[in-house]
């Protein structure tokens, strides 16, 4: 689908034709679904979320405009669906390493000691699974904007216009994501030894 | 910002593909990379964790999809109980009319339709699920331009009446139908005319400000409605229907005790639906 052909689907079902929803659903349905798999864990709840979302959609469609991309304003939806359930559950077990400030900024972490670990181990431990696990244990808005990063491709300006941030800000923020889920995956294990020994050489 | 923090930043973009690092970027970076080990092996973790964490995407199940439609049309459905013609998340401006007409008995001619009806106004309530919310005024309406007795044989030419048949099953608007059938049932005859209602007086969509208000104006030209505008009505749609699909909608709704006709207009021609043969007849 073409963002034309895309733009005048959403005002089919502006005006009334419901069925013509489908075909965003269809166009969409794989990346909103597999965000939220990601951000909640569980292909049950990601279900939920994923038709949660796609409701929410359509019943706040008229707010659409088309000044944003469909994509970035969906991914929005979801993203939010997920955090208020997460948030709801209040069975999140992970941990943070680093603390918030007076100010809810983070304070930096310690960059882990990557230098002993060479390319074959990373690509014999880090596996998929591994990765998705240290993901779940990610605080619930480090995981969102990786996400949005990482599985939906959005740049640095989309994911910043989705959660209102500066993109200097989501920049570094995703950094500290992914610096973050390399710290849980060597606290999980999952990447033994070469992570874990030295702290961080300064520069 | 220290040294390697510098060079993160720069693998940061260099992932992200967002903003390409300029040659001179590059050129810097590549060279610290391969002196310095740290950053060297974040590199290849994050690389690690993109590909990782991208890609290889689960497919969704089936029911994902067909809960959405089915939520969304139950929703659709109780909306359309509660407003009359909401069009997206706005009443279109438009106006309604309950025409009481004198050429109706002769457009249906057939004895099958020859049989008292309702009053307009409980006709058009009935048709828009809210009689008690608006009120109607009782117009005639002049006869159309049509001579149904110069009827072509458009549909014919068109293909089958079979065909045509079809066409309206696909698209029919059935929900106004099935309504007023229903408070035809409860409702006692008034009188002996007969009730034709037609659809007029469609603004775009774009005029959404006046959302909800009933153009009175366009209410006027009653006897002139455009089958696009009627497929705006009936369909939310007013150009992307296929053209082979028409008729799409009725043009009018005759409600008789039998319960509604549906009165089709194609080109300068009018048709009623026989539910009994399924086809189209040609009124007049």
């Amino acid at each position: 689908m073409t963002r034309e052909q895309e733009l005048a689907v959403i005002r089919r079902v502006q005006r009334g034709d419901a069925n013509a929803f489908e075909y965003l659903v269809a166009a969409y349905e794989k990346n909103v679904y597999n965000l939220a798999l990601r951000m909640t864990g569980s292909p049950e709840d990601a279900e939920d979320m994923a038709q949660e979302a796609f409701l929410k959609a359509y019943s706040s469609l008229d707010s659409f405009r088309g000044d944003s991309k469909f994509s970035v304003w969906l991914y929005r939806i979801v993203s939010n669906v997920c955090l208020d359930f997460l948030r709801r559950q209040k069975k999140r077990q992970s941990f943070s390493l680093s603390m918030e400030d007076d100010d809810g900024e983070e304070t930096e972490l310690e960059l882990p000691d990557l230098s002993r670990l060479p390319e074959e181990e990373l690509e014999k431990k880090l596996t998929r699974d591994a990765v998705r696990r240290g993901l779940a244990q990610l605080p619930e808005d480090a995981r969102q904007i990786l996400l949005l990063r990482e599985i939906q491709g959005l740049s640095y300006e989309e994911i910043g216009e989705t959660l209102g941030l500066e993109p200097g800000t989501v920049k570094s923020r995703i950094f500290r994501a992914r610096k973050k889920l390399c710290a849980f995956l060597l606290a999980d294990g999952n990447i033994p030894d070469a992570f874990s020994s030295s702290s961080s050489r300064g520069g | 910002m220290n040294k390697h923090a510098y060079y993160q930043e720069l693998i940061s973009r260099l992932l992200d593909e967002d903003r390409a690092l300029t040659a001179e970027e590059n050129a810097a970076l590549q060279a610290h990379l391969a002196e310095c080990e740290e950053c060297s092996a974040m590199y290849r973790a994050f690389a690690a964790l993109s590909d990782r964490l991208g890609g290889d995407l689960a497919e969704p199940p089936e029911s994902l999809r067909e809960n959405v439609m089915a939520e969304i049309r139950r929703e659709q459905v109780r909306e359309q109980n509660r407003r009359p013609f909401r069009v997206g998340g706005f009443v279109a401006a438009a106006a309604i009319l309950a025409l009481v007409i004198g050429f109706a008995p002769r457009v249906l001619g057939s004895s099958r339709m020859g049989n008292p009806p309702v009053t307009a106004q409980m006709a058009a309530g009935a048709m828009l699920g809210a009689p008690e919310e608006y009120a109607y005024e009782d117009d005639i309406l002049e006869e159309p331009e049509t001579e149904p007795e110069e009827a072509s044989d458009a549909l014919a030419e068109n293909g089958s009446a079979d065909d045509a048949e079809e066409s309206m099953y696909v698209t029919m608007d059935t929900e106004g139908a099935a309504a007023a059938e229903a408070a035809q049932a409860s409702e006692e005859e008034e009188d002996d005319s007969y009730v034709i209602f037609g659809v007029t007086g469609f603004e775009d969509a774009e005029s959404e400000e006046d959302g909800g208000a009933w153009s009175d104006e366009a209410a006027g030209e009653d006897s002139g409605i455009s089958m696009s505008e009627l497929l705006f009505c009936l369909e939310g749609s007013e150009s992307e229907l296929d053209p082979e699909l028409l008729p799409v909608s009725p043009t009018y709704l005759i409600a008789t005790d039998a319960g509604v006709v549906e009165i089709y207009r194609y080109r300068s021609d009018l048709y009623y639906y026989d539910p009994m043969s399924g086809i189209l007849c040609e009124a007049g």
